[in-house]
């Protein structure tokens, strides 16, 4: 550090220390690598030379000038902590900034949004039933009496006095959040506390806020029995996990009709409201994705074992899925009015007999070799853990002389494979000329954004399609993908999507059942 | 929260804005640009500036070098005799792909919004002057 820098106490100090001792307070405060904290600061006492002259050419002092270019800074402590979000930050704030400019356009073009109430009510029971509501009177904390570097047991010793209870703090839980910073001993880290008239919540916002904490896990607290107990929200979730039903059975009445008692029918819709669920509440959090929370289906019931503060969204959830026309999608009616070259070859008898209800599917291949498109598919289907085990591999066969792939399997699976050859074989042409690029936020209603990504890469081959690069970010949090590219990609890449998210455990079931 | 949002990412088109226009700009340009191009109806505080130059740098959509410039106030500032380093800034490729997009978000959002306001008073005195 420069000499420029060196702290002075002093009432009247000579500008240059002001300045100095405002970078000093913000370089001690800079949790940042070395060479981007260099930069910062650099860059900072750039700006106060420049605005300095600036000022002083309307006529204050140099001191005057020095004083208020470093006022317009603000102060240094939160000052720090917005470089260290910036630095840390951009890999969140990249795919919600796409969400905003893709659904500020999705939503204008398609009206996105269901006002309707739903018309079915979802029976649910609670065990054990929710906890009344808990509320600590909210009196501001007398903050005076501490000393100006607060630690976390005096802050937490404080919080609890000021609402009559003794205070019980996790401290194991705490340093889950930030190993190093956690202890009864430690300092808060944040300057201004003393002056400021919060309550209890206001601190524990600023402070969740000023340290980066997110959402889905910060410092909360429960009062129970005297006593106010500061962990965080995993800790809290794990504690508060409970067991929910709820009966699914008018839901599946709206969607089923006459099917709703159907026995083969009803597994199949209540997997597909279980995977609803999972898809978008906290996708992190389920079994399936390595987390806690679980759903077992029996009968027209689901199971559900979550943290108590997801029950709401679930209902949404429910309430939201009852209200929704599901026959446009269902499984077997796949859309063939867009004139895919599909049709039954006039010779079949050179594919392996496939048992049950088979169809035979060919597509000539205008443009894709027959042998690589065959590799393609085998690509998309060795690299995603929940097809491997449906692989219509050993039902695909390959004619090199009429360019020929025929596919024997059930109806729904091989036109999958048909529509999915014919798309790759459709003409690059019209998607490179279009020099424009642009991006799309799809949202998906079965397949998950991480398998969907996989799936994607696998088909192409990576990033590329039509030899125009792409890019395609999951969003696990919205279950949707975000693909950018030229724009004729990325229509592409959007049939595609469409065409892949689709029900994929109907196929493993029949390719179970025919003995795969 | 979804407020602070939306003004820093108008604060991000305004800053991709300038930089498409006006090529390279270092961090006390921008914010005179800004406020002198607004009539100072608009204004990147530096505490906000800085922060957000070093997220959008991060992010690749701009990118930064470092030039040597000499302080004409030597004497405010002794021991920087050897130069402030000056920060400048430049659209990458990226950055000029985001700021298409941002640009057509807004446009889609101000055409929304504008679906809702009453008409404009002027339309209004026409029509009513017509009759």
């Amino acid at each position: 550090m420069s000499a420029a820098l060196r702290l002075h106490r002093a009432d009247t100090q000579p500008p240059a220390d002001l300045a100095g001792e405002f970078l000093a307070r913000l370089d001690r405060r800079l949790h940042l690598p070395q060479p981007h904290r260099r930069q910062v600061l650099d860059e900072l006492a750039c700006h106060l030379d420049e605005r300095v002259r600036d000022l002083m050419v309307t006529g204050v002092t140099e001191e005057q000038a020095t004083r208020r270019a470093v006022e317009e800074l603000g102060d240094p402590m939160v000052l720090a902590r917005r470089f260290e979000r910036a630095h840390v930050a951009p890999r969140r704030r990249r795919i919600m900034n796409m969400l905003m400019v893709g659904l500020a356009s999705a939503a204008a073009l398609t009206g996105a949004m269901t006002l309707r109430a739903p018309q079915v009510t979802i029976r649910s029971a609670v065990y054990p039933p929710p906890d009344a509501v808990q509320q600590v009177p909210q009196k501001p904390l007398d903050v005076q009496g501490l000393p100006p570097d607060v630690q976390w047991g005096d802050f937490f010793s404080l919080a609890a006095s000021t609402s009559g209870k003794s205070p019980v703090v996790h401290w194991g839980a705490l340093r889950e959040l930030d190993s190093d910073n956690f202890g009864p001993g430690h300092s808060l880290g944040i300057d201004p506390l003393v002056d400021q008239k919060l309550t209890l919540d206001q601190f524990l916002e600023l402070i969740n806020t000023e340290k980066g904490f997110v959402a889905d896990n910060r410092i909360e607290y429960r009062e129970e029995e005297g006593r106010l107990v500061f962990a965080t929200t995993h800790y809290f979730d794990r504690r508060e996990t409970r067991l929910v039903t709820y009966d699914v059975s008018e839901l599946l009445r709206a969607r089923l009709g006459g099917d709703a008692d159907n026995p083969d029918r009803v597994p199949g819709a209540v997997h597909e409201i279980a995977d609803l669920i999972r898809a978008l509440v906290e996708s992190g959090m389920w079994d399936v994705n390595g987390g806690s929370a679980s759903i077992t289906t029996y009968g027209t019931k689901l199971f559900v074992r979550v943290p108590q503060r997801l029950l709401p969204r679930i209902e949404w959830v429910l309430e939201q899925a009852a209200d929704a026309h599901i026959g446009a999608h269902q499984g077997a009616s796949v859309d063939r009015r867009q004139g895919d070259p599909l049709h039954t070859p006039r010779d079949g008898a050179a594919l392996p007999p496939a048992a049950g209800s088979s169809t035979v599917v060919s597509v000539q291949l205008q443009r894709v070799d027959p042998a690589a498109a065959r590799q393609i598919l085998n690509q998309a289907f060795d690299g995603v853990p929940s097809l491997k085990q449906c692989s219509v591999a050993r039902w695909i066969t390959v004619d090199a002389s009429s360019r020929t792939v025929s596919v024997s399997a059930t109806q729904r699976h091989a036109e999958f494979v048909g529509r999915l050859l014919t798309m790759l074989d459709r003409p690059g042409a019209d998607v490179v000329a279009s020099a424009e690029s642009s991006m799309q936020v799809i949202p998906l209603a079965r397949v998950s954004s991480e398998t969907m990504d996989s799936l994607i890469r696998a088909i192409a081959g990576g990033s590329t399609l039509y030899g125009r690069e792409f890019r395609l970010v999951a969003n696990p949090q919205q279950n949707s993908v975000i693909v950018e590219g030229p724009t004729g990609v990325v229509t592409a890449l959007q049939e595609l999507i469409a065409l892949l998210d689709t029900d994929w455990e109907e196929p493993a079931k029949v390719g179970a059942a025919i003995g795969r | 929260m979804l407020h602070k949002d939306a003004q820093r990412d108008q604060a991000e088109l305004v800053i991709l804005s300038l930089l498409d226009a006006q090529g390279p700009l270092y961090g006390y340009a921008i914010s005179k640009e800004v406020s002198g191009r607004s009539d100072g109806q608009l204004r990147l505080t530096p505490g906000v500036l800085y922060p957000l130059l070093k997220e959008l740098e991060s992010e690749g959509l701009i990118s930064g070098s470092v030039e040597e410039v000499h302080s004409d106030r030597k004497e405010a500032a002794p021991d920087a005799a050897e130069g402030r380093k000056r920060k400048w800034y430049r659209l990458t490729a990226r950055g000029r792909k985001r700021l298409a997009a941002r640009i057509e978000a807004h446009r889609t959002w101000r055409r929304v919004i504008d679906l809702f306001i009453a008409r404009d008073p002027m339309d209004h005195d026409q029509k009513e002057h017509g009759r």
